[in-house]
């Protein structure tokens, strides 16, 4: 369970004294084995909000709570632990990747650094995952710039899995990809939330993926988060005008 | 990566002109026909004959033999102090990048002071404290000239590191050991060994010019640099005293800027599809 009690974030403006609240005040519970989407426009503080909750960022305010405990507090081993926990796929696939590595040892990091495998057992996880991603065996020793974008973004949903997390969270994970792509990886994502019984916490510009995805979808403004639903199948339960201003934008031209 | 080396003529030649200088300055003692040191004023400005291949220079000693042995001066220093300045830029370069605001700009500040004050005269002032010296030559270049090493380490790490690739690293559990070393380093080598390449040319220089003002090495060596200076005063009657020493440093620094240049071609990633 992922508990985020009054969350804010600031940045400083570089050369001015300005200050950009890009979280503001944020209060959410995630339950386990949950899918959770959250929608909002660029600049509204999704990313933030999404390298908060992996501790990668330290909070201006408030707390980010895993199975009880302040993950900004965390060092040493249990903060190697929780990274391990709460893995997140960010948004651009080949930029994630280090350019003078091969698929084989990106995936191969996260299993050296949080398990201790023989060379044998990891080569194995390493082919099991590529199965699971759909990926053939020869892309092993590929590196970031020779794959497609869809296979750039199953390598790093790969490189995430292997480190066995209990929460995934995705950034804008499928955004940039043509539509068989995207539909593709949307399914994988699905059958891999059931198959294993992951949390997942799914940032997104696009309401459209989110309902399709989501048991429950989150919509964030401004570092704010606007609206907070369960979603059933029926988009009658959203009420905010900014939330049906984004209902009706969905691909208006087919009537 | 030495077989995709090969497969570029720009490596090749420059691997051929250092591997030139390199094989003289070893071998300077048994190619000159002369010791360099050895004054004949009688044979002042000679002419090139059979005795004297290149002619001889205001003092009648062997130009041929001079630059031979000049080989020596200039890889023996430049060298050993670029291999001083790579490791000193690399090691407080990114560790500047990566150790928080205060230590960053403690190190920036260091960096703005040496590279304010002319190299000139902290090699006066190094010198004068130590005494001549090929040593302490290397050390005054090392002293002058780190600060840009540690500034431009720096500035290709901030670079880097705002890259998602070291944030994904860092979510895979990587400590700052080894986002340095595994991701930070060998990213920014390629940038970095093509300025290290062109910094071969002016430690070069530098040693030349500190030669000049008789700072370091007894007058008289046969340095490029020094021999460049001497045959200044002989522009206008004996040019090809001036042209022989600045061909020897315009053929050592050209090597290692091509071969510097098809490192770096090689060396990053993308140009592998190519």
């Amino acid at each position: 369970m992922i508990k985020v009690n009054n969350l804010s974030k600031e940045f400083h403006e570089q050369g001015t004294s300005n200050e950009l609240l890009a979280v503001d005040h944020v209060d959410f519970t995630i339950q386990n084995g949950s899918f959770c989407a959250l929608v909002g426009e660029s600049g509204s503080g999704k990313s933030t909000l999404a390298q908060l909750m992996c501790g990668l960022l330290v909070p201006s305010s408030g707390e980010v709570l895993f199975e009880g405990k302040n993950i900004s507090l965390c060092r040493g081993k249990q903060k190697q632990v929780l990274r391990s926990k709460i893995q997140l796929i960010l948004q651009d696939g080949k930029g994630a990747m280090d350019p003078r590595f091969t698929v084989y040892q990106i995936i191969a990091e996260p299993i050296r650094n949080f398990r201790k495998l023989s060379k044998k057992e990891e080569e194995r996880e390493i082919n099991d995952l590529l199965t699971m991603m759909e990926l053939p065996e020869e892309i092993k020793l590929r590196k970031a710039h020779e794959l497609s974008g869809g296979q750039q973004k199953r390598v790093c949903i790969a490189r995430a899995l292997a480190a066995q997390p209990d929460v995934l969270i995705f950034d804008e994970a499928v955004s940039g990809l043509d539509v068989l792509v995207r539909k593709h990886i949307l399914d994988l994502l699905k059958r891999l939330h059931q198959e294993r019984k992951m949390t997942c916490f799914f940032i997104t510009h696009d309401l459209d993926v989110a309902l399709y995805l989501a048991d429950r979808v989150m919509v964030m403004r401004c570092g704010k988060i606007i609206e907070d639903r369960t979603f059933h199948g029926s988009t009658d339960c959203f009420t905010h005008p900014y939330t049906k201003l984004l209902l009706h934008s969905i691909a208006p031209y087919l009537g | 990566m030495i077989h995709k080396l090969l497969k570029r003529p720009q490596a090749i030649i420059g691997l051929c002109l250092i591997a030139i200088v390199i094989v003289i300055a070893i071998a300077a003692p048994a190619f000159s026909p002369h010791d360099p040191e050895l004054v004949n004023l009688s044979q002042k400005y000679a002419q090139p004959d059979a005795e004297y291949p290149l002619g001889t220079d205001q003092l009648g000693r062997c130009t041929l033999s001079r630059l031979l042995y000049g080989a020596r001066y200039s890889i023996g220093i430049s060298l050993p102090v670029l291999l001083i300045l790579s490791v000193i830029g690399l090691i407080v370069g990114t560790f500047s990048a990566c150790a928080g605001e205060k230590a960053d700009h403690f190190i920036t500040i260091l960096c703005d002071v040496f590279i304010a004050f002319p190299s000139l005269i902290i090699a006066i002032a190094v010198i004068g404290v130590l005494g001549n010296g090929l040593q302490n030559i290397a050390v005054s270049v090392v002293i002058a000239t780190w600060a840009w090493f540690v500034r431009i380490v720096r500035s290709y790490s901030v670079q880097e590191m705002g890259k998602d690739y070291i944030l994904a690293a860092r979510i895979s559990g990587c400590n700052t050991g080894k986002l340095v070393f595994r991701h930070l380093i060998p990213n920014i080598l390629p940038q970095f060994l093509v300025y290290v390449s062109t910094g071969v040319a002016s430690s070069i220089i530098m040693v030349s010019s500190f030669a000049f003002l008789g700072l370091g090495l007894p007058s008289g060596t046969p340095e490029w640099g020094a021999m460049l200076n001497d045959a200044r005063t002989a522009l206008y009657s004996h040019p090809e005293l001036l042209i022989y020493p600045g061909l020897c440093i315009f053929v050592t620094a050209a090597g290692f800027n091509l071969f510097g240049e098809a490192l770096r071609d090689i060396l990053t990633p993308e140009e592998d599809s190519l």
